[in-house]
């Protein structure tokens, strides 16, 4: 699976320019897609599931440029948007036969095997017959990745989803993930929860105002914070004072102080000691020092 | 592009979805809860049916889903909208819209789904009416019906209303506003384009015409398959519009504009359908416009006239092939260049054959010509042979009917039925004289001349070719040969019509006369509710014959008379210059399909509300009695008209079918013929005609003024001719026409004597049997009999506007004691105070009941009709008083005053004459006599009536917004209310025999109050002094709604009385009033300031204020 962006812009009639000159080669894996809100994520899924129209720029998956192969292409992708709550009045197994039905030739009988397999997958075989619209958060998430995995697909484009799922579930799902990764299928992640790529993903992109930021590995982008993550032990007004000064990533309180992480520059106290950065880290550092975003 | 497994997987998905919306559950709940209720209702024993529901085996569930139609169209606008609508915050669609499926399906799928649950709805629904109509012991099941009824109303619209809503939220994007509009076209569509257009709007095919008929199955009904296939196309290319316009990246973009193009193309072959739906509307419409102008052009050329016509009629498929061979005659008393005949236009003339050989002629439409090589001398007669084949165009039949009527609903049910003029199909043929058949040299309708009559009867015979199992039914009698019928009429006729079906014939001779019905073999079921008649029917017969004829004082002039069944469509219309419709041809009756929906004809109810009348009458009845009973009021309601129905609307049904026997005995058998006076021989067929009327109109109680008034009116304001040639209402032509008639012949018999006038009429038609006598040779009839021309009589009657008025005054009533014998003695002044001689004519009726009238009580079976005394007739002068006099051995109880064409309203006075006087011995006076000067009362007195300008009202309340806004919508500028009309905010003026007026009788009335609406008469008194104050009141007919129990309950009426001492009031106890002037109190009033007042207190629903008399004590 190989999917190439070359100069992707897309301009709103509103004038809003919601990505611009984006160019991007994802392979077969997961693929992280990590920006603020407003980066231009969505745009660029619906473009890429072939939702919407680029104002300029080319997409071609396996070769096939989106704009004139929809036809061919559709049958490759799976798709999870981000608000998807489509459940209407069907049982959930009927919910995927639906989406099966349309993404497969399969039989009968067959489709029903494979329609119980993915609800297997997806933990919600018990609860097949209850009426989707009756399913808890989490079990709608799952089942929303189960009828984009019906098809097979050669690509999965999947937006924010671990939001509002607990831990159990999170991991479960980015097991699910990480073992689709293995075949010849790319995945496409947009996430603005950090771990969920630097735990799944070998390759990611950072977007921020419609363009690409940062496009590398995960650990390409950590090594990038290497010796600016600080870790230090405050008393109440001195943590007031760096508050002021420095993005504090995390604080833990202390009997009457405050152990806290920070990413600076140079030292930011006397008492400070380098700390092991982490995507996060990165991320911050990113949007404060690369593209000047003050998250103080 | 598209996949037919795709679109059934979504179809099969998104139904499921939509099957478990509770929308469309209880949509179809409550659909099927009231289907049930009307069927039950309706259409089983249980709701005791109505023949008529029943006996077309179509109706059943044609019905349903016509009364399914429109809701269906609400619900399917609502769940289709929601359907396809597109979810702008959740991202919903695009997980479809990601999935390999073409723009099509997804569109396909979705109405598809919506299809199927609707009809599986249909389905379900239809199976309410399968089950009454299998269990119904009358009805029959015609499986047919139950299949092609929901393809024709349902599929169509379900699919053009899924398209059109689908459509139009794709480009909208807003749900609630698409719903909005499309229910506001429905309903536009329902409302307000009902029955317009001939229906082509009417997408949910709520009045197409589509009930077929049990003889001949669908007529017509091309019209209504391009309807329905318009709004099946154009729902269709709505989908395709709705998948190119949809918000979706398509496949490909050839497929974009693929399904564009095929979108376009449909929606241009819908627009062929509708520009063809136009066509099939308008052409005919042209057509009756180009033929009124063709008629136009010939109707002041003179012609041959027709002695005889010999026709060979032959019907080929659906076209008919006929050789006519006349004898015609030059009746002119000028040398003819020229003939011509009138023929449907739709038949083509092959040859025109004058003495043995072919000569020129020329088409003009419904005219061919012999323009050249002709030359008639006075008196000749000639052989001219026409041949001529094609089909019947029978839009040409009825000319004078007016597009707006033309295009009218005939309603049936709940339908509107296609109208039929004439029927031409192989297996069912349907002709009359008013599609032109076969050649006459009679023009028809034209705008600028009247219609001219024929002079001359003609001599037919017929000669038709059938196909196996087919029977012809003409006039004359029938030669059978093989399969050619031979028609020989024993006498010279006006017309002849020819009907050829399956039919299956009973007969019986009655006194020399033949009496036939045809019907269709299943369509039998009168013999079996009539089956113990077999032995009495010919006394039946006999009884009901010897009374009709003594009615109408002529006798029958044929050897038989045949009632033929026809398919329900058959419509026929009221014409100005004939008094019949065509329901009625020579010998012969077309009675409607299985009795249609005639009350009379449904013979089972009328056996059973028999039976309930007898019980409750503790009568004992026999079946045969019974069955007796109901064939008499059958024939005689129907057919023979000698029981009268007892209420009717006057100018509200303009073309009420009429099957009665009247024409036969006149206007097929004789007539006089002017053509001057296109006119008079329609009024004698009215005068002469003894068919009972209607009583009890009720136009007054809903226009305040009867609709004889408003005619009157018209007539003083515009001459007959224009009424006849300006684009006034059919309906006041046709009262008018009959008015004038009716007054002339009045006019007449009191000229030369009521009695012998009549006689002299019914003598001269008994004598003139199978003929038309010409006006020229009546009119020196009636000079030699009666010296009398009778010329001046018509000019003055047809050409004069101006109207007489009459006054009654000075009513005396006696009951005089003459000896033992108690007598009574009724005595009126009557003064013609307007601008012409008027005529009126006075009835008193002495039975007690005769409120019985009023009370809407059917007339029984068989009840023995009362003898009505007959009204004596009296021409008063422009500017005379005569004193009227009768002398009655039975109390007098109502006098009316008829006085035809008037200034008076209401034109018929019915004076109710409370108590008489009781007076010994005294002169009684008998007649009429003329009173030199009428003499005023000795007694200072003063009246102020309600169109006084004493009398005022006041009317404070405000009405409801409603009432306000429907007021201002229909802004009227009549003078006068009904009664039906009860108005809560203010007094209105009505009229009526029972008020106070001299040639208006009128008073104002409004709902009755808590007395804050009031209204006050204030005198003008030359002199002060004590004055004796009377009102005038409607007397027993004050409480016009006597509730039951209610008889010996009091009611007041609240006066306030405001005299020289001070102010009194007075509750009167109006329960007890006499009829006219009751005494309401003495009081001392000056000559200003003192007045009377009435409040709208009372316990009755309305309150009425009249008029007050001050007579001086």
């Amino acid at each position: 699976m190989n999917i190439e962006i070359s100069g992707l812009s897309k301009i709103y009639p509103n004038g809003h320019a919601a990505l611009r000159d984006v160019n991007l080669e994802i392979g077969s894996g997961m693929f992280g897609l990590l920006g603020p809100n407003g980066a231009g994520k969505s745009s660029f899924m619906r473009i890429l599931v072939t939702g919407q129209k680029a104002t300029s720029g080319t997409v071609l998956i396996n070769g096939m440029d989106i704009n004139k192969h929809r036809q061919k292409i559709r049958p490759l992708i799976g798709y999870l948007p981000q608000d998807f709550t489509y459940f209407s009045k069907l049982k959930t197994w009927e919910f995927l036969d639906y989406a099966a039905k349309l993404s497969t030739s399969l039989k009968k009988k067959e489709r029903s095997l494979k329609v119980d397999e993915l609800l297997d997958q997806v933990g919600l075989l018990d609860v097949r017959e209850r009426m989707a619209n009756k399913l808890s958060g989490g079990m709608k998430r799952r089942l929303g990745i189960a009828q984009a995995l019906i098809g097979d697909p050669k690509l999965l484009v999947i937006d924010e989803p671990t939001t509002g799922l607990d831990p159990e579930e999170r991991i479960r799902f980015r097991n699910i993930l990480s073992h689709l990764s293995q075949k010849d299928v790319a995945i496409i992640l947009s996430t603005h929860i950090v771990g969920d790529i630097s735990s799944t993903c070998q390759n990611m992109a950072m977007l921020n105002k419609g363009e690409v930021a940062f496009k590398g590995s995960p650990e390409g982008m950590i090594d990038q914070v290497r010796g600016h993550v600080w870790q230090v032990t405050l008393d109440n007004d001195e943590f007031n004072a760096i508050k002021t000064k420095y993005s504090v990533v995390s604080t833990i309180p202390m009997e009457g102080k405050w152990e806290a992480q920070l990413i600076a520059t140079e030292k930011p106290h006397p008492k400070a000691k380098h700390a092991n950065p982490n995507l996060e880290h990165a991320y911050v550092y990113f949007m404060e020092n690369e593209l000047g975003v003050s998250l103080v | 592009m598209i996949s037919i497994k795709n679109i059934l997987t979504i179809s099969k998905y998104e139904a499921k979805v939509l099957w478990r919306n509770w929308f469309f559950r209880i949509v179809a709940l409550m659909g099927v809860g009231f289907l049930t209720i009307f069927n039950i209702g309706v259409f089983s024993e249980a709701g005791s049916p109505r023949w008529y529901v029943l006996s077309n085996s179509w109706l059943m569930p044609y019905a349903c889903m016509v009364l399914i139609s429109v809701p269906q169209a609400a619900a399917v606008i609502f769940l289709a909208t929601g359907l396809i609508k597109k979810d702008k915050k959740l991202d919903t669609n695009e997980v479809f819209f990601v999935r390999p499926i073409s723009n099509l399906d997804y569109v396909f799928g979705k109405a598809l789904a919506l299809f199927k649950l609707f009809f599986s709805l249909n389905v379900v629904l239809l199976c309410i009416p399968l089950i009454t109509n299998l269990t119904s012991p009358f009805a029959t099941f015609n499986p047919a019906a139950f299949i092609i009824y929901p393809l024709l109303t349902s599929v169509p619209g379900i699919i053009f209303t899924t398209g059109a809503a689908f459509l139009l939220v794709t480009i909208l994007k807003n749900q609630p506003i698409s719903i909005i509009l499309l229910l506001g076209i429905a309903g536009v569509q329902v409302i307000y384009y009902f029955d317009q257009f001939s229906n082509i709007l009417d997408f949910s095919a709520f009045r197409l015409s589509l009930l077929a008929s049990d003889m001949t199955g669908f007529v017509d009904i091309e019209t209504a398959l391009w309807q329905r296939a318009f709004y099946l196309i154009a729902g269709i290319a709505f989908l395709f519009a709705t998948a190119f316009f949809l918000d979706r990246l398509p496949g490909h973009k050839l497929v974009r504009m693929g399904t564009g193009l095929i979108g376009v193309a449909l929606l241009v072959l819908s627009s062929f359908v509708m520009i063809k739906l136009w066509d099939i509307r308008q052409d005919p419409v042209s057509l009756r416009q180009e033929m009124i102008v063709v008629n136009g052009k010939w109707a002041e050329l003179p012609n041959i006239d027709i002695v005889s016509n010999s026709i060979d009629f032959e019907l080929i498929g659906d076209a008919i092939s006929c050789t006519s061979d006349m004898v015609v005659k030059n009746n002119s008393d000028q040398t003819l260049p020229k003939a011509y005949f009138t023929l449907n236009p739709g038949l083509k003339v092959d040859q025109v054959l004058i003495n043995g050989r072919s000569v020129d002629f020329t088409r003009n439409l419904q005219i061919v010509s012999i323009d050249r090589g002709l030359s008639i001398s006075p008196g000749q007669e000639m052989k001219i042979k026409i041949k001529y084949q094609g089909k019947i165009w029978e839009s040409v039949a009825h000319l004078e009917v007016a597009q707006e009527r033309y295009e009218s609903a005939n309603d049936y049910f709940m339908f509107s039925l296609q109208k039929k003029y004439a029927f031409l199909q192989p297996d069912y043929v349907l002709l009359t004289k008013d599609v032109l058949w076969y050649p006459d040299t009679q023009i028809g309708y034209s705008l600028n001349s009247t219609t001219k009559e024929r002079s001359f009867f003609i001599d037919f015979q017929l000669k038709v070719k059938t196909t196996g199992g087919q029977i012809p039914i003409s006039q004359g009698e029938q030669i059978i040969n093989g399969n050619t019928y031979h028609f020989k009429p024993e006498y010279a006729l006006p017309q002849i019509s020819l009907v050829i079906g399956k039919y299956e014939k009973k007969e019986i001779t009655v006194d020399r006369i033949t009496y036939a019905v045809y019907h269709y073999p299943k369509n039998d079921y009168f013999i079996k509710h009539l089956d113990q008649l077999a032995d009495t029917l010919s006394y039946l017969i006999t009884d009901i014959a010897n009374e009709y004829e003594d009615a109408q004082k002529l006798s029958y002039p044929f050897k038989r008379l045949q009632f033929v069944e026809t398919p329900v469509q058959f419509t026929a219309y009221n014409k100005i210059y004939e008094s019949h419709q065509t329901f009625l041809q020579p010998e012969t009756v077309f009675w409607p399909e299985e009795g249609g929906d005639i009350r009379q004809f449904d013979l089972n109810r009328q056996l059973r509300d028999m039976d309930r009348q007898a019980r409750k009458d503790n009568q004992e009845l026999s079946d045969k009695e019974k069955q007796a009973n109901v064939f008499n009021d059958l024939v005689k309601r129907v057919f023979t008209k000698q029981i009268e129905s007892r209420r009717y609307f006057d100018g509200r049904d303009k073309d009420e079918p009429d099957y009665s026997l009247f024409p036969n005995f006149y206007a097929y058998n004789s007539g006089i013929v002017s053509n001057d006076w296109a006119l008079l021989n329609r009024s004698i067929a009215t005068y002469l005609n003894n068919d009972k009327r209607p009583q009890n109109d009720y136009s007054r109680n809903r226009n305040g003024i009867s609709f004889t008034e408003e005619c009157n009116n018209l007539m003083r304001e515009s001459s007959i001719t224009k009424i006849l040639t300006e684009e006034t209402d059919f309906n006041k032509i046709h009262k008018s026409v009959s008015l004038k008639g009716q007054y002339l012949f009045t006019y007449l018999g009191q000229l030369v004597g009521e009695e012998a006038f009549k006689a002299y009429l019914y003598n001269w038609v008994n004598t003139h049997n199978h003929q038309l006598s010409s006006y020229a040779e009546f009119r020196r009839g009636i000079l030699t009999h009666f010296n009398l021309d009778i010329d001046l009589i018509l000019k003055k009657v047809y050409f004069d506007t101006a109207q007489a008025a009459f006054e009654i005054l000075n009513v005396q009533k006696y009951e005089v004691l003459d000896g033992d014998r108690k007598r009574y003695q009724v005595l009126m002044d009557v003064k013609n105070s307007g601008e012409n001689d008027g005529v009126i004519e006075v009835k008193v009726n002495t039975s007690d009941n005769s409120n019985n009238g009023r009370r809407n009580r059917r007339r029984r079976f068989n009840q023995e009709v009362e003898e009505e005394i007959p009204g004596r007739l009296s021409v008063i002068k422009q500017g005379e008083t005569k004193q009227l006099g009768i002398v009655l051995d039975e109390k007098p109880n109502e006098i009316t005053i008829n006085t035809l064409i008037s200034r008076n309203i209401p034109s018929e006075i019915n004076m109710s004459l409370g108590t008489l006087k009781k007076r010994k011995g005294g002169a009684l006076f008998d007649g009429e006599r003329i009173v030199e000067n009428h003499k005023a009362s000795e007694q200072y007195e003063v009246i102020v009536d309600n169109e006084d300008p004493g009398f005022t009202t006041f009317s404070p309340i405000q009405p409801t917004y409603l009432r306000a806004f429907l007021d201002s919508r229909n802004p009227s500028d009549k003078k006068y209310y009904g009664k039906w009309f009860r108005s809560y905010s203010k007094w209105l003026p009505t009229t009526g025999s029972d008020f106070y007026g001299s040639t208006i009788r009128s008073a104002h009335f409004t709902r009755a109050g808590s007395g804050e609406k009031t209204t006050t008469w204030a005198p003008e008194l030359t002199e002060e002094g004590f004055y004796d104050i009377y009102v005038y009141m409607r007397g027993k007919n004050q409480n016009q709604f006597r509730g039951n129990g209610g008889d010996n309950r009091q009611f007041n009426y609240h006066y306030i009385i405001n005299h020289a001492d001070g102010r009194d009031d007075i509750k009167y106890n109006i329960s007890n009033a006499e009829p006219g002037w009751n005494y309401l109190g003495s009081y001392y009033f000056n000559q200003t300031g003192g007045n009377v007042m009435l409040t709208d207190e009372c316990e009755f629903r309305t309150v009425y204020a009249d008029a007050v008399k001050w007579v001086k004590q």
